[in-house]
């Protein structure tokens, strides 16, 4: 009789709280990706609030070695180029980040993730005439378009479509990083209620089992 | 109030592991048969509660509802909220298994505090269990912010800077408590005295 009133009374209780859900916080997530020759580093609560003025550290994985800090602003944003050392070892690196209040994470971002990509960007930015050479290429007439397609055909142009997938996929490649974060699923909250039931459960045993 | 795996030193982690051992112990001893179901109800409200993002202050704050644990559970919080934690560091990855013990004895020993604290005063009625109640409610989560404070202190940051940043974000927070126990204590005495503790 006295639990079932507690109950009545918990109940609507954890319905109100399950129904307001969709925004939570508790721990600082953190995640970086590459796009032409930039890391961006973004910084969030699990509520997806942007940590501000959050402490990032980059270190490489391989050495741990300290290769630059920062701080986030206020979109939690944190940007750097990729530090020579870590291109020149091809490093790992683990963007690490301290919010100051006891949260902390990290991301491991793969130097194949970025090392590829800044290569052909590098070596495409002393040529910015090959987007336009291909333009002529289209407009000139046939005779010659075929002699320009040749400069452009190969290695040129696989930098072209590269540059190009590059800038397309890097907001893919942050929402994808965005999504490794695992959300509390309504099941996932069911079932840690069900867990706790089932301890109660438990702990009841024992307590009766004594009182005999 | 989740401190995340790797900022703290070991000495800390032992100190908050040990004190988080012994009180659980003592709360599983109190824990007699007739309150098991209670203790898991308050379980299961404390751990979806403190998914609940309060969106105030400049930090991200969640309620914890340490005070009303306290309240009604008294020792038998410990338990109450080492469980909840777990499930929420296996389920969600907050916090983590080897600060486990910290982030208990953060929210939990502030809430057996408040329990001594103010148990005369909830055996009175009217006004007087009201305001103990919202007491409560704010007095353990600041507690709980200056545990963390003092916690994170032997870190990087200074204990003064740290419980600034900390006790800063929850201020919000200890109001929202306070008026939270309040109401629900108001009316778990209106409807079940008995799980007050009001009567001995």
């Amino acid at each position: 009789m006295r639990y079932t009133t507690l109950l009545q009374l918990t109940l609507p209780l954890l319905l109100i709280i399950l129904s307001s859900l969709p925004s939570n916080a508790h721990k600082v997530r953190v995640f970086a990706w590459e796009e032409s020759g930039i890391i961006h580093t973004e910084v969030k609560f699990s509520g997806g609030r942007p940590a501000k003025n959050a402490k990032i550290s980059v270190t490489s994985a391989q050495d741990k070695n300290e290769l630059l800090t920062g701080l986030t602003d206020s979109n939690g944003m944190f940007s750097f180029p990729i530090p020579d050392t870590a291109k020149k070892n091809h490093y790992n690196l683990v963007i690490a980040v301290n919010s100051g209040d006891g949260h902390k994470n990290s991301w491991l971002l793969n130097a194949a993730d970025y090392l590829q990509v800044t290569k052909n960007t590098h070596q495409q930015q002393p040529s910015p005439s090959s987007p336009t050479s291909l333009q002529a290429a289209q407009l000139a007439p046939p005779e010659q378009q075929k002699s320009t397609a040749v400069v452009v055909d190969g290695e040129q142009l696989s930098q072209i479509i590269e540059a190009a997938l590059d800038r397309k996929l890097g907001p893919i490649k942050r929402s994808l990083a965005e999504q490794q974060e695992h959300k509390p699923s309504l099941q996932d909250i069911l079932g840690a209620i069900g867990y706790i039931l089932g301890l109660a459960g438990i702990a009841a045993y024992f307590k009766s089992q004594k009182n005999r | 109030m989740h401190i995340s795996e790797g900022v703290l030193s070991p000495s800390i982690l032992i100190a908050g592991g040990a004190i988080a051992c012994a009180g659980t112990a003592i709360g599983l001893k109190k824990l007699n048969y007739d309150k098991v179901m209670g203790v898991s109800l308050l379980t299961s409200t404390f751990f979806v509660a403190s998914l609940i993002h309060v969106p105030l202050g400049p930090g991200n704050v969640h309620l914890v509802l340490g005070g009303l644990m306290g309240i009604l559970l008294g020792w038998s919080c410990f338990p109450a909220i080492l469980v909840a934690l777990f499930l929420q560091t296996i389920f969600f990855q907050y916090g983590g298994l080897i600060v486990l013990g910290v982030n208990t004895t953060i929210m939990a020993l502030p809430a057996v505090f408040c329990f001594y604290l103010f148990r005369t005063w909830f055996k009175k009625n009217g006004r007087k269990r009201q305001m103990a109640a919202f007491s409560c409610g704010f007095l353990s989560i600041f507690l709980s912010s200056l545990l963390m404070a003092l916690a994170l202190s032997f870190t990087d940051k200074g204990f003064l800077q740290a419980s600034q940043l900390i006790i800063a974000a929850h201020i919000p927070l200890m109001f929202i408590e306070g008026i939270i126990t309040m109401f629900t204590v108001s009316f778990l005495a209106k409807v079940q005295p008995e799980f007050l503790q009001i009567k001995e």
